[in-house]
């Protein structure tokens, strides 16, 4: 071989190793951001994945507490037709009341007095109200009492007596003073609260959904 | 000196160049491949600092917000009926209220 042949060679040799070394530099350069798109890529997805879950998770309490607030707000609308539906009652049983002298309080108070009477035991009782209606009862003893008889079953003996705790309404005692059936106008407001409870509701809002 | 001396001598300067070239290709390589490092880098930081989802997010809001506002309406309607129907079936109620307190 000859010395400008080698010189070639070596020309040659040395333009193809600097040609391998440009290209694997191009190749591995070209990777490394290739890769790092698609890592940007997936991360991008992931956060908007990942915004997306905590997007969804905060609508959905979100709408679980307004729906839980507008419940307990309906709840609240309901109660509040319920106490009116009883704060009307009252007010138009006291109404009632203010005329003693009506036949529908004297049957009213009759009916109240008898009732205690006939789910207690004895025949001698303690009927205490406030001082009208007691006005009222020991106007009426005799025919109440005669009433009140005939429902029992045996005479009784009524004894009245005035109460100023009672606002309307009589607490009935057995003589001796150990059993009483309370029979006031709050009693009866609340125990027909309790036993007609849903039935009120029902009664106010009937005719919707 | 003889002339196969003279010619040997090239060649060895040859070589030198050539390495020198190839050299010179390494630290030329080394820098593409860095500023593809610093490049792939820059995409990375773009990425993880990126404000792409926030428009997406106010659209999103924004519907849900309309989603709210039609539920609200919606309850306030629930709420317009159930008063009505209480105005108008409230008299009956405190009738048999009434009546219920003063059965026996």
């Amino acid at each position: 071989m000859s010395t400008s042949d080698l010189k070639f060679y070596i020309e040659k040799g040395t333009s193809s190793e600097i040609e391998e070394i440009f290209r694997k530099a191009d190749n591995e350069a070209k990777n490394i951001v290739e890769e790092s798109k698609q890592k940007a890529t997936s991360l991008l997805k992931e956060q908007e994945q990942k915004i997306l879950q905590e997007n969804l998770a905060k609508k959905r309490s979100e709408l679980a507490i307004l729906r839980m607030n507008q419940n307990t707000e309906l709840v609240k609308i309901k109660s509040n037709w319920f106490d009116r539906a009883f704060q009307d009652a009252e007010k138009k049983l006291k109404e009632l009341i203010e005329e003693p002298a009506s036949s529908a309080y004297k049957k009213f108070l009759t009916n109240i007095v008898g009732e205690g009477v006939v789910k207690m035991r004895g025949s001698k009782f303690i009927i205490q109200s406030d001082r009208k209606t007691n006005d009222l009862l020991k106007k009426n003893s005799t025919t109440i009492s005669k009433e009140i008889s005939k429902a029992k079953g045996k005479n009784v003996e009524l004894q009245f007596e005035q109460n100023p705790n009672i606002s309307l309404g009589v607490i009935v005692h057995s003589a001796d003073k150990r059993q009483y059936f309370n029979n006031t106008l709050d009693a009866r407001l609340a125990e027909v609260r309790e036993r007609l409870g849903g039935q009120v509701y029902t009664l106010l809002f009937k005719g919707g959904d | 000196m003889s002339k196969d001396i003279e010619e040997l001598i090239k060649i060895i300067e040859q070589e030198k160049i050539a390495e020198n070239k190839i050299n010179e290709a390494h630290k030329n390589a080394e820098e593409t491949i860095k500023r593809a490092k610093e490049e792939a880098k820059k995409i990375m930081n773009t990425a993880e600092s990126s404000p792409s989802t926030t428009e997406s997010q106010n659209l999103r809001h924004k519907d849900f917000e309309e989603e709210k506002r039609q539920i609200e309406k919606k309850h306030e309607r629930k709420i317009d009926a159930l008063n009505e129907l209480a105005r108008k079936n409230f008299d009956q109620t405190v009738k048999i209220i009434i009546e219920e307190v003063m059965k026996v």
